[in-house]
């Protein structure tokens, strides 16, 4: 059979596809089988772990329930011993246990974490932590801060400013979920970006408890990392610190847009005496957002002295700005939303719109 | 380097280049995206989303949802997107204009009051009517704006407008979102710290067949319909394989409009939702990536592969159709739109991959598909396909497509295994193997319409048709320019819509007729060559064709008219069936000529089954004629169902049409064009219309012969032959026998009677073989061989195939209704050379190298007492001849026949009546060392000194000559081997064909009668040629008056002998009225004087045996005459099966 010459240097015979069509057909058996060998260990698997389920969901039953100082039984160990030595089923055990830890509290999740340092889960925990892998080695962290592990602290502190991101994430929510505000001393030495996605989780794990050592956030504020200064200042507004108004006001020149919004959230919950007239001369040079932001502050804390320069804002070319500041003179000027009709071009597009909704919302 | 090589290699590389590109990037991406996948789900295997739904510390955001028409579902799929797990935010309903009740039903089920609300309209729209909030505060987060009608982008583009917070993620009303879907989405946006994540796809997953409750997806089925199943697996392949990859890379160019987040602030900078086009979704993330190209602003475009989202797939073709009809639009407008980043390094990877990447295999796919198929058309009509290579590479091709679904259902499987249930997996990947056949050429299809449409400047969206996530059926609204524009169809009577609707079949069935002969013209032409008189060749053709066409298309009309009464569906499918099986029968008779070169007549009623299958067999079904066929089967079923939705044919026109068919049939055009021909017998051939020749020739073959019984009387003229018959009424054709014995002159006298050996051979014409062959001689042992022969060069077989061989010249007996020999087992006892020799002593054989019961020639031998010696004799271990395509072999070549012949007749002590018939000259003229032959083919033309037009044309035929060459040299070695024998000196060697191969063109209707007749014998005085005509039925009459004077053979007085015996005149005459039978169903033919009649035309032969057309009406009378009396005598044969008195039996 003549072949394909397709160039001077290449010559294919069909009967190379033919080989490799075969080839494509094992390749499609192969993986047939591999789907329902898979599906079939998967079915398997999942019975098994029914039983197993079933044995850790009457243990974690067990241990839940004992009095606080009360040993845990060591039937409890010796009935599965040799179940104990299955990694699945250790893996089984730590999963449940973090999921059960999750939606209990007080005293219950004393005896959880005990149970799990008896069955020395904090081992295996701690093997996947040394692991090389990124994925194993945070899971390692997971588990080991879920079960309050603080005895490995210093293992894991280590990895707060770990390269790879996710060790990096965990290790430093682990701080945070052993120690709380202390926990994040790890800010001084931050050098990779703290996303916005952590902020929220460190913040959301920071409500509960009020920090006595709030002063080292004035030196986060001073960061040379971003998300440092931008977290910092959330933690500020958060926990209204007064005293970093100065350091606050600063930031408004720094260089990240992030810095100045947030810096600009905490001036709105933390107003100083001569802020109106530090951002109103601030206003002009910074863009929509910022501007929106400065009419939303002096909405919330201006006064009529204001009134001029928002007067001025309803002739601003965008539509937007007009409208806020609009809002904040309706809520400035001693007549309110009525003043508004007094204005100019209160029948003409777009401020007939603007003041119409506005006095709406004041109806409302 | 000619033009034709520049296309083909243009083609091939091309083609080439592109799909190994092609499936390097499938494969490329399937495997980044699998460990992308992995990467995943690793790292947000213990992400608890749940305590941070509700966190405040999470940034707001906008839901926007356009709505039109969905009154039937809109309060449950808000209620839906109510329940999204999501601390701040707010829900924008956009109600675009809806015709239905879409909004009154929000305004009721929800409370709504309409509110003053200044929209900032960052991005020009159509006029907002009103903004609707709740009075319930459980509702708050709900916003549902009114506006003009204005499209999707429109709608999007107002919620943008309104949208309060900085990320918004617009969803089709329509969707089923999981409960984290907006969280999830978010994400991406929150954790990237280097760049600005500009936009975030979702993964959208089919929801048919689905339980949705109270908006919630509640149980995940897979899909019943096959369509939403094969798009489950699209689906699957698209998210789960493309995009991940795609997002890694930063290329990703399209986030889909049904569920996707955007960054406000980019959006609105950018313009918002293009309003100018079908697919805006991807037309706006292009723009928004250029915009952050052109900025150098960092950013990044992410992918969520989580099953977030569910939405109903389109279930039938005809939505499908539309959606990827728009898809193809969206894509090409995009891509036009942003042409400028074409291969342009200033955008960087999405200048340099990603929009080429679309360009070549989303935009191109579907068209180089096409291209790639047309040409692949043209080049199998051409006959350059290689079918193995063709085969493979399919196979390959496919394959490679089946691994590629089947890794994405592993994919699926390893990671969000969503169809749990266990037949499910074996479901899909069965619909993933049905998929290339059945879903990919529809798509493909689509798309090309899509490119079309395109070009048509059609920019609508396509009415989408939903059943809703409930099952409920959804009326579709036509737009407002359909409902000014629809006019409401006038009620007809049945008759005029039958009518109608019969006209515009026939004329599809009249188109596809045609295109059958246009495929015929091309092959004829690519087989033969330019046929002679071609112009003449083309018009003649095409009048025969329409002609034909016409006056067949009023049977189908009138059936189905009448069928249309009773039942409608009935009607259509007659009519496509009738079309298909006149298509097909059209086809086969094409292609049958084309193997054979002669057109099929009523054969196929006068042959066995096994002998059709024999002959089939030989042959071999051509691969581009089944697939040709197939093809053609498949684009006429489909013109037959797409044609009649999309075109009506007036009234009128309908009246007309059918009015030129009844006349047409009427007046038998036909039949008149029938007679209008080129000239050249071959180019006759060539533009006769098969189908017509076909159908008449079965009609007469079937009615004809009844009327001529009746109708005709005994000529009065004296008998032609002058035979003196015995008793006529009873017997016709028994007469007394001529005592004249014209052939003991040339011979010796011997004591002992001489060995006879009857040499046979399958085709051997006088077109190619001994002097003055017109086709150059390719028997050089035999032009040899009749120098030292008595030689006749003007000799006719009496059958134009090989059933009438063995009656005519060894029995010299008439044809009976379909050759004597389909008599079969009522072939009645006759005299013959075989039952004469052996009741004179001598022993017959019969060699063959095939099956004797084919043409029923072993019922004639054994009835005339010849032992059979067929390929069921051969020992084992003897080769037969090599197998045709389709693995059928004839049996033995003629070589080893020959051979047999010898072994077994070397020890005969009686004398000895040999008879052989070859076969390896038949077809498919397959030979063992078939290149040895051909490379003597070439040889023999370079000494025959052909010219290199000569050499082309005969190279047509290269298998044909090459097996004549095989066929005389095996007589050669026979006779060489033979010459070696002790009786050789006492034998007489007859050497004929039993017709014309018809595989080589011939020039004329006596063409095919045509062959040599050579009698050798070292007994023979002198070699002698002979110019005057004999034929066939002369052989036994004078072999046995030979034997006879010579020996003092016992030969009866009184004989059935068609012929007179052989003319020895050396000056070209013709002194025998013979009739001749082309096929067991054509007895056409008359020779006589210097005439053949031919059907109705009558011919003048030439002394070189040419034929001229006369007009000359009392020779055509004459020989109609004598025509007419033998068919009447061989019409009493065929009713009364009786030859001759049992008294002059030969037991």
């Amino acid at each position: 059979m003549r072949g394909f010459i397709y160039f001077s240097f290449i010559a294919i015979e069909p009967y190379f596809f033919l080989r490799i069509m075969f080839a494509f057909l094992i390749l499609l058996a192969v993986l047939f089988a591999f789907i329902l060998a898979y599906t079939f260990y998967k079915r398997r698997m999942a019975g098994n772990k029914k039983i197993w389920q079933e044995k850790i969901t009457n243990l974690i039953s067990e241990i839940i329930f004992l009095n606080e100082g009360e040993p845990l039984p060591a039937a409890l160990i010796s009935d599965n011993k040799k179940l104990l030595l299955k990694p699945g089923f250790r893996q089984d055990i730590i999963d449940e246990l973090i999921h059960a830890k999750k939606n209990l509290s007080g005293s219950f999740t004393i005896n959880l974490v005990k149970f799990y340092e008896l069955l020395e889960l904090d081992q295996d925990s701690v093997r996947k932590l040394n692991h090389p892998k990124w994925h194993i080695k945070s899971k390692g962290i997971h588990e080991l801060s879920s079960m309050k592990q603080k005895k490995y602290l210093k293992e894991i502190f280590r990895l707060t400013n770990n390269e790879n991101n996710f060790v990096r994430n965990e290790a430093q929510s682990a701080l945070v979920s052993f120690y709380g505000f202390s926990g994040l001393r790890f800010l001084n030495v931050a050098t990779y970006p703290i996303s916005e996605w952590q902020q929220i989780l460190f913040l959301n794990k920071l409500n509960e408890v009020q920090p006595k050592e709030l002063e080292v956030i004035g030196k986060w504020l001073q960061s040379s990392n971003d998300s440092v200064v931008v977290f910092s200042l959330k933690l500020a507004t958060n926990y209204n610190c007064y005293q970093f108004y100065d350091v606050v006001i600063e930031c408004l020149h720094h260089s990240s847009l992030q810095v100045k919004i947030n810096a600009l959230e905490y001036l709105k919950k933390m107003p100083g005496e001569n802020l109106h007239d530090h951002i109103m001369g601030y206003y002009d040079g910074e863009n929509k957002t910022l501007k929106l932001l400065i009419l939303d502050i002096l909405k919330e804390t201006g006064s009529e002295k204001e009134l001029d320069f928002l007067l001025k804002q309803l002739h601003h070319s965008d539509d937007g700005i007009k409208a806020a500041a609009a809002q904040t003179i309706s809520s400035l000027h001693p007549l309110g939303s009525s003043f508004l009709q007094s204005h100019l071009f209160a029948d003409e597009y777009p401020w007939k719109a603007i003041f119409l909704q506005i006095q709406n919302d004041h109806a409302a | 380097m000619n033009w034709q090589k520049l296309i083909f290699d243009f083609f091939t590389y091309g083609i080439l280049t592109y799909s190994s590109l092609l499936l390097f990037f499938y494969i490329f991406i399937g495997i980044f995206s699998s460990v992308e996948i992995r990467k995943y789900l690793r790292r947000n295997s213990y992400a608890d989303l749940r305590v941070l739904a509700a966190s405040e510390h999470l940034p707001g955001i906008s839901v926007i949802a356009p709505a039109y028409n969905e009154a039937a579902n809109i309060i449950e799929n808000v209620r839906s997107m109510l329940s999204i797990h999501y601390n701040l935010l707010e829900l924008i309903i956009v109600n675009d204009g809806s015709k239905d009740a879409t909004l009154k039903k929000l305004i009721d089920a929800y409370d709504l009051y309409k509110t003053n609300t200044f929209i900032h309209e960052q991005i020009p729209t159509k006029k907002v009517r009103g903004v609707y909030k709740s009075n319930n505060p459980v509702y708050n987060k709900l916003v549902v704006v009114d506006k003009e009608n204005g499209g999707k982008a429109d709608a999007l583009n107002v919620g943008v407008n309104i949208a309060k917070y900085g990320c918004f993620v617009c969803v089709d009303v329509d969707c089923v979102l999981e409960q984290d879907a907006v969280l999830k989405m978010i994400k991406p946006f929150l954790e990237e710290t280097k760049v600005r994540v500009i936009a975030s796809g979702g993964v959208i997953r089919i929801a048919n067949n689905c339980k949705i409750e109270n908006g919630r997806l509640v149980q995940i089925n897979l899909p019943k319909n096959f369509l939403a199943r094969v798009q489950t697996i699209e689906y699957i392949r698209a998210f789960l394989l493309g995009r991940m990859a795609w997002s890694k890379l930063n290329g990703l160019l399209l986030i889909s409009g049904a569920f996707g987040a955007l960054d406000k602030e980019i959006v609105i900078k950018c313009g918002g939702y293009n309003v100018n086009t079908v697919g805006e979704d991807m037309e706006l993330i292009v723009r928004m990536r250029r915009y952050m190209e052109e900025n150098k602003i960092p950013y990044r475009v992410t992918y969520i592969p989580d099953p977030l989202c569910w939405t109903e797939a389109p279930d039938n073709f005809k939505i499908l159709g539309r959606q990827r009809n728009r898809w193809t639009r969206g894509t090409i407008e995009t891509l036009r739109m942003h042409k400028i980043m074409f291969f342009n390094a200033r955008y960087g990877l999405l200048g340099l991959v990603s929009y080429p990447y679309w360009f070549f295999f989303e935009f191109l796919a579907p068209i180089v598909e096409f291209i790639g198929f047309i040409a692949f058309l043209i080049l199998s009509f051409l006959g350059m396909i290689q079918w193995s290579s063709f085969f493979i590479l399919l196979g390959f091709i496919i394959s490679f497509g089946f691994v590629y679904s089947v890794f994405a259902i592993l994919m699926e499987v390893l990671t969000y295994n969503q169809y749990k249930n266990k037949n499910d997996i074996y479901k899909l990947v069965l619909t993933a193997l049905m998929e290339p056949f059945f879903f990919h050429p529809f798509v493909v299809w689509s798309a090309l319409k899509g490119n079309v449409d395109y070009l048509r400047k059609r920019n609508s969206w396509g009415e989408m048709t939903r059943k809703g996530l409930n099952g409920n059926y959804v009326e579709a609204i036509p737009s407002p320019d359909l409902l000014s524009k629809s006019i409401e169809p006038k009620k007809q009577p049945v008759f005029i819509q039958g009518l109608r609707e019969s006209a515009l079949y026939s004329l599809i069935l009249l188109f596809s007729m045609t295109l059958i002969k246009i495929y015929e013209f091309i092959r004829d032409t690519q087989h033969f060559g330019v046929p002679k008189e071609f112009f003449k060749v083309i018009k003649f053709g095409i009048i025969n064709e329409f002609s034909f066409d016409l006056t067949i298309a009023i049977v189908p009309v009138i059936i189905f008219l009448l069928l249309f009464f009773a039942n409608k569906k009935i009607a259509r499918f007659f009519f496509v069936s009738f079309g298909i099986l006149l298509l097909t029968v059209h086809s086969a008779l094409a292609e049958y000529f084309l193997q054979t070169l002669v057109p099929l007549g009523a054969d196929l009623l006068s042959y066995s089954a096994p002998d059709i299958r024999q002959t089939v067999g030989a042959s071999g079904i051509s691969m581009t004629f089944v697939f040709f066929l197939l093809l053609l089967l498949g684009i006429v079923t489909t013109l037959f169902i797409i044609i009649p939705k999309k075109i009506k044919l007036s009234a009128l026109f309908a009246y007309i049409l059918t009015g030129i068919f009844a006349l047409a049939s009427i007046a038998s055009i036909s039949s008149i064009t029938y007679k209008w021909k080129p000239g050249p017998e071959f180019s006759n051939y060539i533009s006769l219309n098969k189908s017509y020749f076909f159908y008449t020739r079965c009609y007469q073959s079937l009615f004809a012969n009844k009327h001529e019984n009746i109708s005709h009387n005994l000529n009065p003229q004296p008998d032609p032959n002058a035979f003196n018959y015995v008793d006529e009424t009873h017997y016709p054709f028994l007469h007394k026998v001529d005592p004249a014995n014209v052939l003991s002159p040339f011979f010796n006298k011997q004591e002992k009677a001489p060995n006879i050996v009857f040499i046979v051979v399958e085709g051997l014409g006088r077109a190619f073989s001994n002097k003055n062959a017109y086709l150059g001689s390719f028997t050089p042992f035999l032009d040899s061989l009749s120098g030292k022969s008595l030689y006749w060069s003007n000799f006719l077989s009496e059958g134009g195939r090989t059933f009438a061989m063995l009656p005519s010249i060894y029995g010299s007996l008439p044809f009976s209704k379909n050759g004597f020999l389909e008599l079969g087992d009522q072939m009645p006892a006759h005299l013959s050379m075989i039952n004469i020799l052996n009741n004179n002593g001598y022993k017959s054989n019969f060699f063959y190298g095939g099956d004797a019961s084919f043409d029923n020639m072993d019922k004639f031998l054994k009835i005339d007492g010849a032992n059979i010696y067929d390929e069921k004799t051969f020992p084992a271990g003897c080769p037969k001849m090599p197998s045709s395509s389709s693995g059928f072999t004839w049996g033995y070549g003629d070589e080893e026949v020959l051979k047999r012949l010898n072994e077994v007749s070397r020890s005969e002590q009686s004398p000895a009546f040999n008879m052989v018939m070859t076969l390896s000259t038949h077809n498919p003229f397959l030979l063992d060392h078939q290149d040895q032959y051909l490379q003597m083919f070439e040889q023999r033309m370079q000494t025959l000194q052909f010219n290199d037009t000569q050499k082309k044309e005969h190279r047509l035929y290269d298998h044909q000559y090459a097996s004549i060459l095989y066929c005389d040299n095996a007589i050669r070695n026979f006779i060489n081997s033979y010459s070696q024998r002790a009786d050789f000196s006492n034998t007489i060697f007859v050497i004929t064909g039993d017709h014309r191969m018809p595989e080589i063109p011939m020039s004329t209707k006596i063409d095919r009668y045509h062959v040599p007749l050579i009698i050798y014998s070292p007994l023979l005085k002198r070699s002698q040629s002979f110019a005057a005509m004999s034929t066939h039925f002369d052989i036994a009459p004078s072999m046995l008056a030979l034997l006879k004077n010579n020996y003092n053979l016992k030969v009866p007085a009184v004989a059935t002998w068609m012929g007179v015996g052989l003319d020895t005149a050396h000056e070209f005459r013709n002194i025998h009225a013979y009739p001749f039978i082309q096929t067991k169903t054509d007895m056409l033919d008359y020779v006589m004087d210097e005439y053949m009649l031919h059907g109705d035309d009558l011919f003048k032969i030439g002394n070189n045996m040419s034929l001229d057309p006369v007009e000359n009406d009392s020779e055509k009378a004459k020989l109609k005459g004598e025509f007419n009396r033998f068919e009447q005598k061989n019409n009493q044969l065929a009713n009364t099966k009786s030859m001759l008195p049992d008294s002059l039996l030969i037991k």
